[in-house]
């Protein structure tokens, strides 16, 4: 079903936790709330569940405006980031709980429980009490338990904050996958940025309660519509300039630097003809020095991770750059070395200062 | 081999730890509770001829005594269920509380804690007389015709001692409410349990070790207590605890007293494990989280 948040607020007297979010989720969708903590991204995702009173706006599921409805009647499914399995219940309770709740009869909520297990592959740990069960165990059978229920629509409060880095990747796709595979429309917190651009569909960054950004994680990298966003997501590097020529959509930047680069103007741009320009990391290749278009810099640290290395330059001016580069062409790059940096002539976003 | 030898040294010194840091508390222990109490044990035991069990034949032997253990044991049942039904829900209240005033009303709950039971017992005393406030706002209400004594009525004990004991069951299961998580709560809801089930099936269900402390806290210190009933309830709410003192001071009875101490001993340990029992349901004292 689709969900749609009406310029939902929420306020604690003169404290501001959700200044105004509007989006829309359509059926089958997941949409992550980003963001630092305080952003407001709990506050939100609450008042859906119906724990949170909102303070102004609405919220819809299909044709239905739940603003007012008491969570017990939502039909949502939630997993928490503490999980909140019940301590004296086993795996197999703690998933019928909802079934019990909805009065469903013995036959078949048994063997809706064992198919739930199976389909989480806990089977064999039915009768553990959640303390006898391993983190990733826990969050399953949190899972399990909010899907049983076959629920409207599936709320996540950072699922995988308590799992470390090897299970939180298999267990987003597993869950993202279950989640396309029951079409279940989706609002999904975290303040991790990969994890939100690997399983949602679109992404609505937060920042002090008021919404930045929503898009899909394409939209929201190669064009953030603010200097926040752009740091959150993705590594960012900052050079002022100066607008030399060009319509508000677009337009010719000289550098501070030195050279003259091409960029897109963001969404809010300024009246001024002072911007910075958002060079992400992979935009930038090394060149040997001298070469026309590019900067000189000093290779100040490389860091080599795999698939990527990051080679981090100072220019002449103090200012430190940070290059994505393959190992390959790291080669040319050693600490210490003078260096030339070529950004790419496209996908350059200017910002107002 | 000399590394092996320092190894096994210093697990037994890790050993050691425990029982040192023990120590103290049960020399304590044994000097100050076993040793009396078991003195106690032998000196009811005794009568003129020698050692018996005439004490306590008299004790069971006489519906006077059997009065004093049953006006007790009812007095102690009343006491808690009045802390527990007062107390749950202001503890769940103020351990839920956002508010920044919850630490304040908390510590406000203890003030009756501060005030000595001679000095509580006699406030109580104005307030309890035919002509006390409680009396007259009654009348002033319409809600009785002519003036109440509530002093030197259980009634006034039962009401004193409520109020004294209410701090320590609300303390008890405000820190018990603390340690379960509010996320449980929210958890069931959304399973589509109303709040009120919400509260019984998990806080409640996990609260239960804490409701159990809280109240044989609440029941030993009632049936225990002997200033207020002494003061507020003088000689027509006669309990154990002070018909021991009147027994072992007054009358100078000392082996009867012993063995009254020792029935209420009994019978308040026996209590204290059947409730234990029901309310933990299988009988285990599981801790919440």
């Amino acid at each position: 079903m689709q969900i749609e948040l009406r310029q939902l607020r929420k306020t604690y007297g003169p404290a501001v936790a959700v200044a105004e979010i509007s989006a829309t989720i359509a059926q089958g969708k997941m949409l992550a709330l980003l963001g630092p903590s305080g952003c407001g991204k709990t506050t939100t995702l609450r008042m859906v569940a119906g724990f949170i009173a909102p303070s102004s706006g609405s919220i819809h599921v299909g044709a239905r405006d739940i603003t007012t409805l008491p969570a017990h009647k939502r039909d949502t499914g939630l997993v928490f980031q503490s999980y909140a399995l019940f301590p004296h219940l086993s795996a197999a309770e703690n998933i019928a709980f909802g079934l019990r709740r909805r009065g469903v009869a013995r036959a078949e909520r048994e063997q809706r429980v064992t198919a739930m297990l199976d389909k989480l592959k806990l089977s064999g740990l039915a009768e553990r009490l959640p303390r006898q069960l391993s983190g990733g165990q826990q969050q399953r059978v949190a899972v399990a338990r909010a899907l049983v229920i076959n629920p409207s629509i599936l709320l996540l409060d950072e699922p995988f904050s308590n799992l470390d880095a090897k299970l939180r990747e298999g267990t987003g796709l597993e869950l993202s996958r279950l989640q396309r595979e029951l079409g279940l429309t989706s609002i999904f917190v975290t303040h991790d940025q990969s994890e939100a651009m690997s399983i949602a569909d679109t992404i609505a960054v937060m920042k002090d309660g008021v919404l930045q950004q929503i898009g899909s994680a394409s939209e929201i990298y190669e064009q953030p519509a603010n200097r926040f966003v752009a740091e959150f997501i993705g590594r960012a590097n900052f050079l002022p300039g100066r607008i030399l020529t060009g319509d508000g959509r677009s337009h010719e930047v000289a550098l501070d630097a030195g050279i003259t680069v091409p960029a897109i103007a963001s969404a809010h741009p300024g009246g001024s003809s002072r911007v910075e320009v958002l060079i992400r990391p992979e935009a930038i290749a090394l060149t040997e020095t001298g070469r026309s278009g590019s900067l000189m810099a000093t290779v100040e640290a490389i860091s080599y991770q795999g698939a990527t290395v990051y080679v981090h330059a100072r220019l002449a001016d103090g200012t430190l750059v940070t290059c994505a580069t393959t190992p390959e062409s790291s080669r040319i790059a050693a600490q210490g070395d003078a260096i030339g940096l070529q950004p790419a002539r496209t996908r350059l976003v200017s910002f107002p200062i | 081999m000399t590394a092996e030898r320092q190894g096994a040294g210093a697990r037994r010194q890790a050993a050691l730890v425990p029982i040192l840091l023990f120590a103290p508390c049960v020399l304590v222990y044994a000097i100050f509770f076993i040793w009396p109490q078991a003195s106690l044990l032998a000196i009811s035991a005794s009568s003129k001829s020698g050692p018996g069990l005439d004490q306590y034949a008299r004790f069971f032997g006489d519906s006077y005594y059997w009065e004093i253990l049953g006006r007790t044991l009812g007095m102690g049942i009343t006491v808690t269920v009045i802390t527990l039904v007062l107390g749950l829900p202001t503890a769940y209240v103020l351990a839920r509380s956002q508010s920044r005033w919850a630490g304040l009303l908390l510590l406000l709950t203890t003030f009756p804690l501060l005030v000595s039971a001679v000095v509580r017992s006699f406030g109580w005393m104005v307030l309890f007389f035919r002509d006390g406030l409680v009396s007259r706002t009654l009348l002033a209400l319409g809600l009785i015709d002519r003036p109440v004594q509530t002093m030197y009525t259980m009634t006034g004990v039962i009401i004193a001692l409520a109020q004294v004991l209410l701090p320590l069951m609300v303390l008890t299961l405000h820190g018990v409410f603390k340690s379960i998580d509010r996320d449980l709560e929210y958890a069931a809801m959304s399973l589509g349990a109303r709040p009120a089930v919400a509260l019984g099936l998990v806080t409640l269900r996990l609260a239960r070790g804490g409701i159990v402390a809280g109240s044989l806290l609440v029941f030993s210190l009632a049936i225990s207590a002997f200033a207020t009933p002494s003061l507020v309830g003088g000689a027509r709410a006669n309990v154990m605890a002070t018909a021991i003192y009147e027994q072992t001071v007054e009358l100078l009875d000392w082996p009867f007293g012993a063995a009254l101490a020792a029935i209420l001993l009994v019978v308040v340990l026996g209590l204290s494990l059947a409730y234990g029992a029901l309310i933990e349901g299988r009988g285990e004292l599981e801790a919440p989280r």
